[in-house]
């Protein structure tokens, strides 16, 4: 009992020291806690007018100042901006930045260098004040390091590819088929003659495989004959189909030398097709766009943010991509000058009529007022241009049956569509509408010649 | 008997042979020709590399000889320096009248060549700035924009800044369309100009400057 009783008394002088030191250990974290606190939210303030001043300045350098300049080293049309803060002194930035000409006219050295080096072309005076120039040079001086992201990549659903194990697995299959059909026969062959040997006769049916087809065959007409006439009908239909499919390239869709994706530029951008392929609307030819007419663009878009980009269910670098236009180029993008040296890339035609159709573009865009995609397909969703329509005879007599011609300010027609009112007003107005067939898209020689 | 046999295998040759000539294409996913010499002519297509029909070094695209000049085209003389573009915006002027359907056609080559970067409203926001591939454009179309129709047919020619040259997709008609356009439907102002050789008389012109009500 004694002992129990200072054990007892044991345990509470230990549970009284601990819950001391406990309080006073609370006591302590929270003291330390809230002294923590105060360091945190003093840090985050100044960060946060950090942070505030470059966003402002990243906001402002990108309205005003990302045409002609970037933060790094490049020259976009000025020259690149990194270091510009320890080069320079602010008060020289801001007047330079609101005024440029008089900072030349009143004799500064700097500015007339710097006017010199880019051939004379002015930097126009900035609709900015000397607080929001403070925060753009915050910005370059500090630009926010953003993370690659992948282009596209949410939208890009991963197709299937055919794999080769298929195939494979299919020859496996008719292989092991025909060497069973082979061991059958024999078994059947030695059972059938240790029948006729048990019998006490003798075994003069088939031997071989084509011995016992005959066999078959001899016994079932019927059945032959009948196998006979499907296979005949069958052969007919599919030499009729390979006929029809003789030059009709429809699918056809290569893979080009450089890997541009219709999708990006003409679906996700929204550039119209026009402007690349400008001479659709003047010319038989739609154009492929010669190579400047990328680098009204790709000129400052180089790809050098890393991205990727998907083709043919294949990952591609834009930078390299865009490289290839440079090389073929012979330019160089760090000096911004062209060798004398490019080279023409070797685009693959996919569209291609025979040689004896005429066709024109001009005649259908801007005459007929067509839209690109009603011959081309949706190439605003493919990534590998793909030909879409057969570009078969029977397939442009429909659209000239079904199509109707659009009279209305169309001068084009306005001779014609007042001639046709009063000669054929019957013939033409019967269903309310001129169709392509009906002013002559039927003629052989339209096309013919 | 072996006749019928005969006739069995015969026809199973020819339907194999049918088979494997219609699911043939060839390499490059074409399918077969007949003929060839009918679809692909000796005489050069525009846009075919012939060094696959055994012509090889034979490029359809090329340049035409020195000195070409388009029909129709009238030589521009103001050079490719901001003194060029100073002189341009003095001496130039719209060589094709102002109406209604020039303003129209004007709109339809805007949706084509610059809608994607100046924006529908020309405020310099088109959709390829929206997705942060170009930088928003500093010309920012507006009535208080000071811009001579000389200027902009000389920066549409030659380029500025990041714009490159559109010289080779706009004919120099199509040029000044888009001109009449953008000064009427975003600056606000059309000019009625005479139709006049701008060599020959630049600067004693009398401009008409008629501001027109709002178009929406």
């Amino acid at each position: 009992m004694n002992k129990i009783t200072t054990k007892g008394k044991k345990t509470n002088a230990v549970k009284l020291v601990t819950f001391c030191l406990s309080f006073l250990f609370f006591q302590l974290n929270i003291i330390a806690q809230d002294s923590a606190a105060v360091a945190t939210e003093g840090e985050v303030e100044v960060a946060a007018s950090g942070a505030d001043l470059v966003a402002e300045g990243e906001k402002l350098f990108k309205a005003n100042c990302a045409a002609c300049h970037s933060v790094g080293t490049n020259t976009v049309v000025g020259p690149g901006l990194q270091g510009i803060n320890d080069k320079r002194t602010e008060e020289w930035l801001v007047k330079w930045i609101t005024n440029s000409a008089e900072l030349i006219a009143s004799g500064d050295a700097d500015a007339i260098a710097i006017f010199e080096e880019f051939n004379k072309v002015p930097m126009p005076p900035q609709p900015v004040d000397e607080k929001q120039i403070k925060s753009i040079l915050a910005y370059i001086k500090n630009p926010p390091v953003k993370e690659d992201v992948k282009a596209g990549a949410e939208d890009v659903v991963v197709e299937e590819k055919k794999s080769p194990v298929t195939k494979y697995m299919l020859i496996g299959v008719v292989l092991v088929l025909i060497i069973l059909v082979f061991l059958l026969n024999k078994s059947r062959v030695s059972i059938a003659k240790l029948v006729a040997t048990q019998k006490g006769e003798e075994f003069n049916g088939p031997v071989s495989l084509v011995e016992a087809f005959k066999y078959t065959c001899r016994n079932n007409k019927g059945l032959v004959a009948a196998l006979v006439i499907v296979l005949f009908f069958v052969t007919l239909l599919k030499l009729m189909d390979g006929a029809f499919s003789v030059g009709v390239h429809q699918d056809y869709m290569p893979e080009q030398p450089i890997k541009f994706s219709h999708k990006i530029h003409a679906g996700d951008d929204k550039i119209d097709c026009n402007y690349c392929h400008s001479s659709a609307r003047h010319s038989k030819t739609s154009g492929i766009p010669s190579l400047n007419v990328c680098m009204n663009c790709h000129k400052y878009i180089d790809g050098s943010h890393g991205k990727t980009f998907m083709y043919n269910g294949e990952e591609y670098s834009m930078e390299e991509e865009i490289k290839k236009v440079y090389t073929a180029l012979d330019y160089d993008p760090s000096t911004q000058t062209y060798g004398d040296n490019p080279k023409p890339v070797k685009w693959i035609k996919v569209h291609n009529l025979p040689d004896h159709v005429f066709f024109s573009h001009a005649q259908h865009v801007s005459v007929g007022k067509q839209k690109c995609q009603t011959c081309h397909g949706p190439v605003e969703e493919m990534e590998v241009l793909k030909q879409q329509e057969s570009l078969t005879m029977g397939w442009c007599i429909n659209c000239h049956r079904e199509t109707k011609v659009s009279t209305e300010n169309n001068a084009y027609y306005d001779e014609m569509h007042s001639r046709m009112t009063e000669d054929f007003k019957h013939q033409m107005f019967e269903d309310g509408k001129i169709t392509v067939d009906e002013i002559g898209g039927l003629e052989c020689a339209k096309c013919h010649y | 008997m072996k006749k019928r046999y005969l006739n069995i295998v015969s026809i199973i040759a020819v339907v194999t042979s049918v088979i494997s000539v219609t699911s043939c294409r060839e390499k490059n996913g074409l399918a077969p020709e007949y003929m060839p010499d009918m679809y692909r002519s000796p005489a050069i297509e525009p846009y075919v590399d012939y060094a696959d029909y055994g012509q090889p070094d034979e490029m359809s695209a090329r340049k035409p000889v020195e000195g070409t000049i388009p029909r129709g085209f009238t030589p521009y003389t103001y050079e490719n320096t901001p003194e060029g573009y100073e002189l341009a915006g003095q001496n130039l002027k719209n060589p094709i009248a102002y109406s209604e359907n020039i303003e129209k056609q004007g709109e339809e080559l805007y949706g084509m060549f610059c809608v994607h970067c100046h924006g529908k409203d020309g405020q310099g926001m088109g959709s390829i700035v929206e997705r942060e591939k170009f930088p928003p454009i500093p010309t920012k179309f507006s009535p208080s924009l000071d811009l001579a129709e000389g200027k902009m047919f000389h920066t549409i020619t030659y380029g500025k800044g990041l714009m490159g040259s559109h010289a080779s997709q706009l004919t120099q008609e199509e040029r000044w369309k888009l001109v009449h356009y953008i000064r009427a439907k975003f600056m606000g102002v059309t000019i009625e100009s005479n139709v006049v050789n701008n060599e020959e008389q630049p600067t004693d012109e009398i401009i008409t400057e008629v501001s027109v009500e709002e178009h929406n």
